[in-house]
């Protein structure tokens, strides 16, 4: 089988055994990994190098070649050393065997053996297999974490804020208006830590729950988002012009709608104080079956120099008095479009107004 | 709407802050029917009082609620090992347990609903939302809500045939 000799320059242990179990082909790899030379093998029964060939687990399955059966594996798995070799650095050599059946012109049928060294390979999915679990260890590290400042850090918080309400309602009139003052301090100082905590939860939560994707109708969450928004604003969320006919997208529809609260939330927020506060929330096809869905507004806007700061954690461009918030809104914005593999977006001229963008893509009706 | 004369709460609070905000949230609230608020500070005591054994032996003095509050992270014993109790117990079951927690986690409210709880109730910061919370559960479960009645069960611990 000369035509056989191109498998010398292979990296791969090849060799043939015909049905006799004798070997007729031996190539180069295999010399190097065994020390056993082509000459002392080929034409010899298989017995003298790997015995264990004639043994059950393997005869059996190697007749079924010999009678044209279709192709058999020996995994790294369950056949770890078909050829007794080790590497130079002595450590066994872990091996991944495919048998083939091959015809001769007398339609004769040998098997041909062909042995990957995957002992690398296995070594490195172990490596990564104890990477994954140190990771989830982690994870559920930050979820006990999560679950005791969620837990924990808002009892006493509850006592700060409740107490004083009661020293307020029940002593307001003793401790005179200055002592009144204060205890406003104490409550709102008390309420605005609870909102960070509460905002902070979110960020970690949506972070790493999972999420289902499905097909989401933009208008209607759209619709809920806005109605939601005006009810909880009283009715002050200014005027949103809404463009009707909005496509599907590929989204999880709670992280969307949390998405698109907190930048309508963040456009309302920002007005500007000579004007009428004018939203429109609107979408556009882009290439290659993205959407963009565009939510504009004529507040104060941005500088250049700080557009891509506003989307980190605790990044924040006004003091409490001029626009009281967390810090948080916008980086809970990235984070979502993180998980469901959307993109993020501003543009922005300071004094003007903020078009912020979303892009996911387009889903089906 | 029920007829009823007095009207008990039990709740299962380990935080006496929580439980003085609570009391006063109750008053505050002033929604009929106003009940009698018995407490206690672990989950083991409110197992045992539900069972009535031990220091909660007399019925008179400690009568079966008709509602109870419970916090999930409670000592000696939690809140869902409390409703999973709970569930294994035939007439007590029947008594609504509404949990309160701080916890907005998705599991623990899904814990909570699994074992038996019959609503969920995130605590808040602000005493004002926590008297509209009050006011809301005393109108909905206390008299509005027609609950079954709920005979003594003879030994302690054991699943009762109705």
């Amino acid at each position: 089988m000369r035509s056989l000799d191109v498998l010398d320059h292979v990296p791969v242990g090849v060799f043939v055994l015909t049905p006799e179990f004798k070997v007729s082909f031996w190539n180069k790899v295999l010399e190097d990994w065994t020390g056993i030379e082509r000459g002392d093998v080929v034409g010899q029964d298989v017995t003298g190098a790997l015995p264990h060939l004639r043994e059950g687990r393997y005869a059996g399955r190697l007749r079924t070649i010999f009678e044209g059966g279709p192709p058999a594996v020996f995994s790294a798995q369950l056949h770890k050393h078909i050829v007794p070799a080790r590497r130079r650095s002595g450590e066994p050599r872990l091996q991944h065997t495919t048998v083939t059946p091959l015809r001769d012109e007398d339609g004769r049928v040998s098997a041909l053996f062909a042995i990957q060294d995957v002992t690398e390979l296995t070594k490195r999915s172990r490596q990564y297999r104890e990477l994954a679990a140190k990771v989830q260890a982690v994870n559920v590290e930050l979820e006990g974490f999560a679950y005791s400042v969620s837990h924990d850090l808002r009892a006493p918080l509850r006592t700060m804020e409740g107490f004083s309400v009661a020293l307020l309602e029940d002593y307001g009139e003793a401790i005179g208006e200055q002592g009144r003052d204060y205890l406003g301090r104490i409550i709102d100082g008390s309420r605005r830590l609870d909102s960070l905590i509460r905002d902070l939860l979110l960020y970690s939560r949506l972070s790493r729950q999972e999420i289902s994707i499905t097909n989401v109708p933009l208008d209607a969450v759209v619709r809920e988002v806005v109605d939601r928004l005006r009810s909880y604003l009283n009715g002050e969320l200014g005027n949103v012009e809404t463009q009707t006919g909005l496509p599907h997208v590929v989204a999880n529809r709670l992280t969307l709608v949390q998405v698109l609260t907190n930048l309508l939330s963040n456009a309302t927020k920002f007005m500007h104080p000579d004007r009428e506060p004018q939203i429109r929330v609107t979408a556009e096809r882009r290439d290659e079956g993205w959407v963009r869905v565009w939510i504009e507004d004529n507040g104060i806007g941005i500088a250049a120099d700080h557009q891509e700061r506003i989307f980190k954690v605790f990044e924040r461009l006004h003091g409490d008095d001029e626009f009281p918030g967390t810090g948080i809104g916008l980086a809970i914005v990235r984070v979502g479009m993180e998980r469901l593999d959307g993109r993020v977006g501003v543009e922005s001229v300071e004094g003007e107004g903020s078009r912020f963008w979303i892009e996911l893509r387009e889903g089906t009706p | 709407m029920k007829q009823r004369s007095a009207v008990t709460v039990l709740v299962v609070e380990d935080d006496a802050n929580d439980v003085l905000l609570l009391k006063r949230a109750f008053r505050k609230a002033g929604t009929e029917p106003f009940p009698v608020i018995h407490v206690v500070n672990d989950g083991e005591s409110a197992v045992r009082y539900l069972g009535g054994v031990g220091e909660f032996g007399d019925r008179r003095s400690h009568p079966l609620p008709d509602l109870v509050l419970l916090d999930l992270k409670l000592p000696r014993m939690s809140g869902h090992e409390v409703l999973a109790w709970r569930s294994e117990q035939l007439p007590l079951i029947r008594i609504p347990v509404i949990v309160m927690s701080s916890s907005q986690e998705a599991s623990d409210i899904a814990r909570a609903y699994d074992c038996g709880a019959n609503s969920y109730l995130v605590k808040p910061v602000e005493l004002e939302v926590l008297v509209e919370i009050i006011g809301a559960l005393q109108g909905y479960w206390l008299r509005f809500n027609e609950t079954a009645a709920v005979t003594e069960p003879r030994t302690f611990g054991t699943r009762l045939a109705t």
